[in-house]
């Protein structure tokens, strides 16, 4: 009998150790941990490492500037130079206010031959990030909304109502200017092919009117699949395959 | 009861006495007279100018004498006194300023006219005589004025003392601060702790309050200058009233306004020729000295240049010698430390610390540095040439990553194009994690606005229905109504469906009376309807036939059950019931 009771206390406890390994492997990293080892593997010079740990952030579908950033250091000391500008750029247009953000940029932009290129493209708006302009814009709107229309909406008055709400509305149109700036900015894609024809149309046949390099930024201006008509940062036009450029806008 | 007595006998007394006094004035004619006080006027010893208004009451507004050489205090005093004499009486009312004379001379106070209780009454004018300060009033207190001997330049720094000095057989009762006359200087504050002593003086012996401080010309031209402080002193006088063998002592206070001897110079302006260029606005003599932290350079490494002036002279004004461009160096604006030797800052040492970084290993010495400033003495410009230094300059082996950026030599433009010369370091923290896509499109947007709007949505009804039952009377009546009737409809259903006619009819009475009532032209209050009222709202409002018979049919079944106890059948009660709402139901219809 005795030795029953402990074959069962032997299979409960099995279970529960195999259960418990099992919920250990089922728990997924979080991003913060996987940024940790990408930065721990980084200072190791294990850059391949840390691009992975930087690469499954983005895929649990998460990304901040400093992600970007950090993967775009990455993928540099690979010399990934084409990639790293990508990520420079994302990094800029998540966070502008990151300092280092445009250096590098500029340091990428110098290895990729382009120097002359990467200093002419118009900043997004400064100071905040496109989803805290968002917010701000939806914020100073309702209040806005709220102060213009709070004699018919509650049994009070405001003091002041008027002016705050003219104020309100002279933020929500700030923030709607900084949004708009951070969609311009988004236009932007990175050239992902070594040598890529900038043609005058949308079509195969159509002869190249110049090379565009590979990490060169273009600006989406209209698609025509499989064809974008994009512009070049001194100002040519041209139609490049889809699947030639990485857009900004694109995750 | 006789305190009472007492009060009312009192106050009937007074009431006869003004009345006495108004009827013994009426018929008066009204007067001015005006004069000054004393009757010479001493120059910086308060006086005082009053005008009498007899036999009336009222002041009128009279305007402060604005008179050159005579500085009035704007606000008037004013008294007024009642007497009675040999069965006479007057009534005298006054209005006093207090001036005082800022020169000697003959002065008239122009007369006007008055309107006083629709009389016009003239106010003389008044002459009187301002002389100098007499000897004895001169000894109790004065101002001396100690200030170096000219040319003076602008912008030079003057050492000045001024003196006040009290007699000490007075007591000082109030002191203002010093105060400058002419615009041509400025001169440094006059703190509450002024140098005290006492001091000797033509045999007398005084208390001395003296400030030191620095004057500086700031205009070129001829220039006075003197200074004024307004001093109360407590003067003794005798008093023959009282025995002497009280001993009593008593003073008087004098306000004074004492002045500095006037001093007339003519400012000059610093020479236009032979100024140099490194000359910095410094106006003194001065001893210039240059140390530098090191000589052993590096590129990118800071080293400190110290540039010292010391000596006396305008350290509050002038300004950091300007080193000029410096190729190959960056030079940023200098910290200033000044070290005063004496209690104005007329005499001191004045460090400016340079900070300097070598650009470029090419650098072989720190540049030649001149230091000019004016000497007002020598009436000249002087010139220190602090000779170039020779240094040597290392190339920087510093990594790049370890300090922000490196500049290109020509990349100071405000683009912000910074290039590093290699890459910057990564960042440690993760920062705002967002998930990709639009802002717009995540769910708690989305919901957060959503639920705002809707939130906006309901108080916009809601306040509106309060609005609406606020104001429209008609509208708030009818809502009430409404509910009464329901609630009393549902009692009705319930009785009748218990067969219990008594609660039947007491909650179909009001019902019905609550229904009608809607269609009153005049408000009225529907438990006040009995059934003629009834009747004679449907017969006003012209509702059909059938609909007055139902209604008076069942108003008089609820007047039988109440008052005569007459209870109907279940059959009747169901269709009164039926009645009832059926009526109620036409009634609402008609009234919409």
């Amino acid at each position: 009998m005795k030795s029953f009771h402990g074959i069962r206390f032997l299979l409960a406890a099995c279970l529960f150790l195999s259960g418990s390994e099992a919920s250990l492997n089922a728990r997924e990293t979080t991003p913060e941990e996987a940024f940790m080892r990408g930065n721990i593997a980084y200072g190791n010079d294990a850059f391949e490492e840390a691009e992975a740990a930087y690469r499954s952030i983005l895929g649990m579908d998460r990304h901040s500037a400093e992600v970007h950033y950090n993967l775009g250091n990455a993928l540099a000391r690979q010399e990934k130079w084409n990639e790293a500008a990508f990520h420079y750029l994302k990094a800029y247009s998540l966070g502008p206010n990151v300092e280092p953000v445009r250096g590098n940029l500029l340091l990428t932009a110098r290895q990729l031959g382009l120097e002359e290129d990467f200093p002419l493209l118009p900043g997004p708006a400064s100071l905040l990030p496109r989803a805290h302009w968002t917010a701000a814009a939806a914020l100073s709107f309702w209040i806005a909304l709220f102060l213009f229309l709070h004699p018919r909406l509650v049994p009070f008055r405001i003091p002041l109502a008027r002016l705050f709400a003219f104020l309100a509305s002279a933020c929500f149109l700030i923030a709607l200017t900084a949004i708009l700036q951070h969609q311009q900015f988004r236009q932007w894609a990175i050239v992902a092919s070594p040598s890529v024809s900038l043609r005058v149309a949308p079509t195969e046949l159509s002869p190249g009117e110049s090379q565009l390099r590979m990490g060169s930024p273009v600006r989406v201006l209209d698609e025509r699949d499989p064809f974008l008509r994009v512009g070049t940062s001194n100002g040519n036009e041209g139609f490049i395959r889809k699947t030639e450029v990485h857009p900004l806008r694109g995750d | 009861m006789t305190v009472r007595l007492r009060f009312i006998s009192k106050a009937m007394l007074c009431g006869a006495g003004l009345l006495l006094t108004g009827l013994a004035l009426h018929g008066q004619n009204i007067s001015a007279k005006a004069d000054v006080s004393p009757e010479v006027v001493m120059e910086g010893v308060s006086a005082e100018y009053t005008i009498t208004i007899v036999n009336s009451s009222r002041l009128p507004d009279i305007n402060t004498p604005r008179i050159e050489g005579l500085d009035f205090d704007d606000t008037a005093s004013t008294s007024s006194f009642r007497q009675i004499v040999n069965g006479r009486a007057s009534i005298e009312t006054r209005a006093s300023w207090s001036f005082e004379a800022t020169r000697t001379g003959s002065f008239t106070i122009p007369g006007r006219t008055l309107r006083i209780s629709g009389e016009e009454v003239r106010v003389p004018p008044v002459s009187f005589e301002v002389v100098p300060m007499g000897e004895e009033t001169r000894s109790r207190a004065f101002l001396q004025l100690e200030v170096t001997d000219g040319p003076y330049f602008v912008g030079q720094a003057i050492p000045a003392k001024l003196g006040l000095f009290v007699r000490n057989d007075l007591s000082l009762a109030n002191i203002a601060f010093p105060e400058r006359d002419g615009d041509a200087f400025l001169n440094g504050e006059f703190d509450n702790n002024p140098r005290r002593s006492r001091v000797r003086l033509k045999g007398r012996i005084y208390e001395s309050f003296v400030w030191d401080f620095i004057l500086t010309p700031i205009k070129a031209g001829p220039a006075t200058l003197q200074f004024s402080q307004q001093v109360a002193v407590q003067i003794p006088v005798s008093d023959n009233s009282m025995p002497s063998i009280f001993n009593l002592r008593r003073s008087r206070t004098e306000e004074l306004t004492l002045r500095s001897d006037l001093i007339e110079t003519n400012v000059r302006q610093l020479p236009e020729e032979d100024r140099p260029d490194s000359f910095s606005d410094a106006v003194g003599e001065f001893d210039i000295t240059a140390d530098l932290s090191s000589r052993d350079l590096q590129v990118g490494e800071p080293i400190t240049l110290t540039l010292a002036l010391e000596g006396q002279g305008n350290f509050d004004r002038m300004a950091p010698p300007e080193l000029g461009d410096w190729e190959n160096w960056r030079v940023y604006q200098p910290q200033v430390e000044f070290t005063p030797s004496d209690e104005v800052g007329h005499e001191g040492r004045k460090v400016f610390e340079y900070i300097l970084i070598p650009r470029s290993p090419a650098i072989e010495e720190i540049p030649e540095i001149a230091v000019s400033s004016f000497n007002p003495e020598a009436r000249a410009y002087e010139t220190t040439i602090i000779e170039a230094e020779p240094v040597t300059v290392k190339p920087s082996d510093t990594p790049l990553d370890s300090r922000s950026f490196s500049f290109d030599e020509e990349d100071n433009d405000t683009s912000g194009t910074r290039i590093p010369e290699s890459l910057l370091p990564i960042r440690p923290n993760v920062g705002f994690l967002t998930p990709s896509g639009s802002t717009w499109s995540r769910p708690a947007f989305i919901l957060g606005n959503s639920a705002l709007a809707a939130l906006f949505l309901f108080l916009g009804i809601w306040n509106s229905r309060r609005q609406r039952l606020r104001h429209d009377q008609r509208h708030a009546r009818r809502q009430i109504g409404n509910r009464r009737i329901r609630s009393a409809l549902e009692r009705a259903r319930e009785a009748a469906a218990s067969e219990d006619a008594g609660a039947f009819y007491k909650a179909a009475r009001p019902a019905l009376q609550e229904r009608l009532s809607l269609f009153a032209r005049q408000p009225v209050e529907a438990r006040t309807l009995v059934s003629s009222d009834c009747q004679q709202i449907m017969q006003e409002a012209s509702l059909p036939e059938s609909i007055r018979t139902d209604c008076l049919q069942i108003l008089a079944a609820a007047d039988a059950c109440e008052f005569a106890g007459l209870q109907p059948t279940s059959e009747a009660l169901s269709r009164q019931a039926a009645d009832l709402e059926r009526v109620l139901v036409e009634l609402n219809r008609l009234q919409k």
